[in-house]
């Protein structure tokens, strides 16, 4: 009998073709098939994976759970500052503006202060006027 | 009565040398703007001293009246203090002397800002005896 070609390794290694006398008879095929077996076995083979590992995992899930509210805080937390802020800012300004705008007109405060300006004397000694009058 | 007398030669010493007289805010009257021909610039610039000035103007004409007021109250108070009423009287000559003081330099801070024919303009539009024009006057 003649070898096994590729084709028929890979249907023999699939499942596609059952093991004729040839393979058992010829240690080349032979040697083939057991190579290309142990290949496929450590190919698929799952990862060793370790119970730290998978604890560790765990541990890390869970922190980023628990992590999301104070997320959520830390946004808020900004949000909450900069409104503090502002109104502080508001209230620190508002009064400064209220002050600053003019209680009085021009018209009326330069009226008073001509009139302050131009009267001769203190209100206190109009009445001795009387006397140098006499 | 000697500082009272001084006090009043002062006084109207002080009033009769102001300059100008009896000022009044002429800036703020739109005739006036017109008649003047006062640029953009010019009332920017006059607005501002105005306004730089204002609050100092608010604080003195508080003072002088505080200073009036003190001073009414010694007059009044018996028996008369006269240390005390001397010091009210040199606090009242101090406002009216800084009121004289700030309206002056205001007045040469806008006078600047007006050319010659504009001043002029303003001198001949000054109101006599003090009062301010009548606005629907021309």
């Amino acid at each position: 009998m003649k070898h096994w070609t590729e084709i028929d390794f890979q249907n023999w290694l699939y499942g596609l073709k059952e093991r004729d006398p040839h393979v058992d008879q010829c240690a080349e095929c032979s040697a083939e098939c057991e190579r290309l077996q142990a290949q496929r076995r450590r190919v698929t083979a799952e990862p060793e994976v370790s119970p730290e590992f998978l604890a560790a995992q765990r541990r890390a899930i869970y922190n980023r759970l628990d992590e999301s509210p104070r997320g959520g805080w830390h946004a808020w937390r900004w949000v909450l500052s900069t409104a503090m802020l502002l109104a502080i800012v508001v209230g620190l300004t508002l009064p400064r503006w209220y002050h600053s705008s003019p209680a009085i007109s021009d018209e009326q405060l330069f009226s008073d202060l001509s009139a302050m300006e131009q009267s001769a004397e203190p209100k206190a000694i109009a009445p001795m006027h009387n006397l140098f009058e006499q | 009565m000697l500082r009272i007398i001084v006090l009043l030669l002062l006084t109207g010493a002080t009033v009769n040398a102001q300059m100008p007289k009896g000022i009044y805010a002429w800036w703020g009257r739109p005739e006036l703007r017109r008649d003047l021909n006062l640029s953009f610039e010019q009332q920017r610039q006059i607005q501002a001293t105005v306004r730089q000035y204002r609050p100092r103007l608010l604080d003195i004409r508080a003072e002088v009246e505080r200073a009036e007021t003190d001073l009414q109250a010694e007059f009044d108070h018996s028996p008369v203090d006269q240390a005390k009423a001397n010091q009210a009287i040199d606090r009242l000559i101090a406002a009216r002397s800084g009121l004289t003081r700030t309206l002056s330099e205001l007045s040469l801070k806008l006078r600047v800002v007006l050319t010659d024919q504009q001043w002029q303009e303003l001198q001949r539009r000054r109101p006599r005896g003090g009062a301010p024009p009548d606005p629907e006057a021309r």
